[in-house]
């Protein structure tokens, strides 16, 4: 038995840029039960249930047929879907046979049926263990969450993360709507990515239409992405940084969304980057200070790096690492910069269906989105953001840590609470 | 230096006298609370905080606990399953506090207005006092705003020159 036989037995399916395994229920579970390829995504969509496996340059789509509202769990074998079967639970109704964790996720108990019930968090056992909350509302300027932390002096005995605060309904809000439309809520789920949602979920909706977006729409993306990027990667090592380091990458960042305010009309580059190309050509004469920004945020970024031998060795290599990717973002935006194409920067999108994905790197993973189209209108829509594969894993790793260690474990993941609550 | 929109601090120097609460000194608390944001709106507070826009030097701060806060700052829409704490944390408030929207989504809901798993911008669990409208609004524009708040809440009389920093 191996993933060779499963999916010979498959029917495949037309889809862009690679083809969808249609697997009859008793295979999904095999293939369920039994490794190597990590999950990506996993969603349920209209009586199937889809997932994305394997690794993001080469990655395997795979669908099944519910049965009686239910498939087989995918996270036994991979932990890290724990997170994608609760939200199909909450959002579809779909229950994931044999999963380990069923806690909800963005199902608080405060749908229309006017009975608010506060969430139940796992119960403590052992002496000397104590419980303690944090959150949604918590820290200075941050995200709703909730920590729920199992305590045995100042070591954490289990870390139980309370998510959905800020879940928003974007999918159900983006089905039914043309690509168009829809974009403004993919460019909303997580600002700190908003550039690679758009990007995705655009990609998406360019394969499903077999459409191809002009040379300098092409270029001035990876532009934006790159600015994005370097700006998250050095956001996030500011966060671990204090004093000083915060001072100057904080006035790194600065300088990013100043110039990409000047290129492209918005710090963040919101709704930039649409199906079929850009909202506007940019301003190519404030370009140069944009590639200078990057330039100041690898030099920054290499400095504070060269002190990460301060951090736990975990941390440390995740410094390191967001440096290299600031590097990375500069280089690859100087490449593109030296032959910019010529104009137009959009072309538009045809009423077309098909079945398309979008992928794009982000400063926590790649990015995914799936798109269903009929006439060119959302008849089915996934996105997933790594924040969903990291959360469950930040539960495992804060275990057994200290306390104290806790913001800049989970500081230096570069989580997103929106990217996970959809 | 930032300056508040005359006509808004006309407005609210109403507002807060007809409502007979005004905040002691010039040194304002701000309880930040996130109340269903893509975090767009905390990018660009986190930029105001910083060195390059500077909102320490206009008397505003932000704080950990509500009980010592004189300003609620919403941003994102407030989702039904934020709409509890949202409320428990204005109750732990003293008055007189202060309500500020900050973005497109507190303000109404923005893009997602009407959803099904919203309950809309803030002022439909909280009376807001002001709007600082904006997907996200800059930094300067956030602060602005909450000059806005300041100045009207300040008798003028008793208005001290902002500081500034040795060499802006």
């Amino acid at each position: 038995m191996n993933l060779k036989s499963i999916l010979g037995a498959a029917s495949v399916e037309p889809a862009a840029p690679f083809p969808l395994h249609a697997l009859p229920p008793q295979d999904w579970a095999r293939l369920a039960a039994e490794g190597p390829l990590p999950v990506v995504a996993l969603w349920a969509d209209r009586g199937r249930i889809y997932a994305l496996l394997g690794d993001d340059a080469s990655p395997l789509a795979v669908a099944s047929p519910l049965v009686d509202g239910a498939y087989a769990a995918m996270s036994p074998a991979r932990p890290e879907a724990a997170w994608f079967e609760r939200l199909a639970h909450d959002l579809q109704g779909v229950a994931a046979i044999g999963a380990p964790d069923e806690r909800p996720a963005v199902d608080h108990g405060r749908g229309g049926n006017g009975s608010p019930e506060w969430p139940r968090f796992i119960e403590t056992q052992g002496e000397g263990l104590h419980q303690a909350a944090l959150g949604p509302v918590h820290g200075l300027i941050g995200p709703a969450a909730h920590h729920r932390l199992t305590l045995d002096g100042a070591r954490i005995a289990r870390l139980e993360m309370r998510l959905g605060y800020t879940h928003r309904g974007v999918l159900g809000l983006m089905a039914g709507k043309s690509c168009r439309a829809a974009a403004r809520f993919a460019a909303r789920l997580t600002a700190d990515a908003t550039v690679a949602h758009s990007l995705a979920f655009a990609t998406a909706a360019e394969a499903a239409s077999a459409v191809e977006v002009p040379p300098r729409a092409a270029a001035l993306r990876a532009v934006m992405a790159a600015a994005e990027r370097s700006g998250a990667e050095i956001a996030i090592l500011g966060t671990l940084a204090s004093g000083r380091w915060e001072a100057r990458l904080e006035a790194a960042r600065e300088r990013i969304a100043e110039a990409a305010l000047a290129c492209f009309g918005h710090r963040l580059m919101m709704d930039a980057v649409v199906p079929g190309g850009l909202a506007a050509d940019c301003d190519e004469a404030s370009l140069p200070a944009l590639a200078a920004a990057l330039a100041g945020a690898e030099g920054i970024a290499a400095a504070f790096a060269r002190l990460a031998d301060r951090f736990d060795p975990a941390i440390a290599a995740r410094i390191q690492a967001r440096a290299g990717a600031a590097a990375e973002a500069r280089q690859l935006m100087d490449a593109v910069l030296e032959a910019l194409p010529e104009p137009p920067v959009s072309v538009p999108l045809p009423m077309a269906s098909g079945m398309g994905f979008g992928a794009a790197p982000s400063a926590r993973g790649t990015i995914w989105h799936w798109l269903d189209l009929t006439s060119g209108y959302i008849a089915g829509v996934f996105i997933a953001d790594p924040a969903a594969l990291l959360w469950p894993g930040l539960e495992a790793e804060a275990a057994g840590g200290d306390i104290e260690d806790l913001p800049m474990l989970s500081a230096s993941l570069g989580l997103s609470v929106p990217g996970a609550d959809l | 230096m930032r300056q508040a929109d005359p006509a808004t601090v006309a407005a609210l120097a109403a507002r807060l006298a007809a409502s007979g609460e005004r905040l002691l000194g010039r040194s304002l608390a701000i309880r930040h609370v996130d109340a269903g944001s893509c975090g767009g709106c905390e990018i660009e507070l986190r930029a105001a905080r910083g060195a390059a826009h500077g909102l320490a030097r206009y008397g505003l701060r932000f704080v950990e606990s509500p009980r010592e806060a004189d300003i609620l700052l919403v941003t994102g829409v407030v989702t039904r399953n934020m709409a509890q704490a949202l409320r428990m944390t204005m109750g732990a408030m003293p008055r007189p506090r202060f309500v500020v929207a900050v973005g497109d989504c507190a303000m109404d809901g923005g893009v997602f207005k009407g959803g099904p798993a919203i309950l809309g911008g803030a002022d439909k669990v909280l009376p807001v006092d002001l709007l600082i409208g904006g997907c996200p609004p800059m930094p300067e524009e956030i602060i602005e705003g909450l000059l806005a708040l300041v100045e009207a809440n300040a008798p003028p009389a008793e208005k001290p020159a902002p500081r500034t920093e040795p060499h802006a």
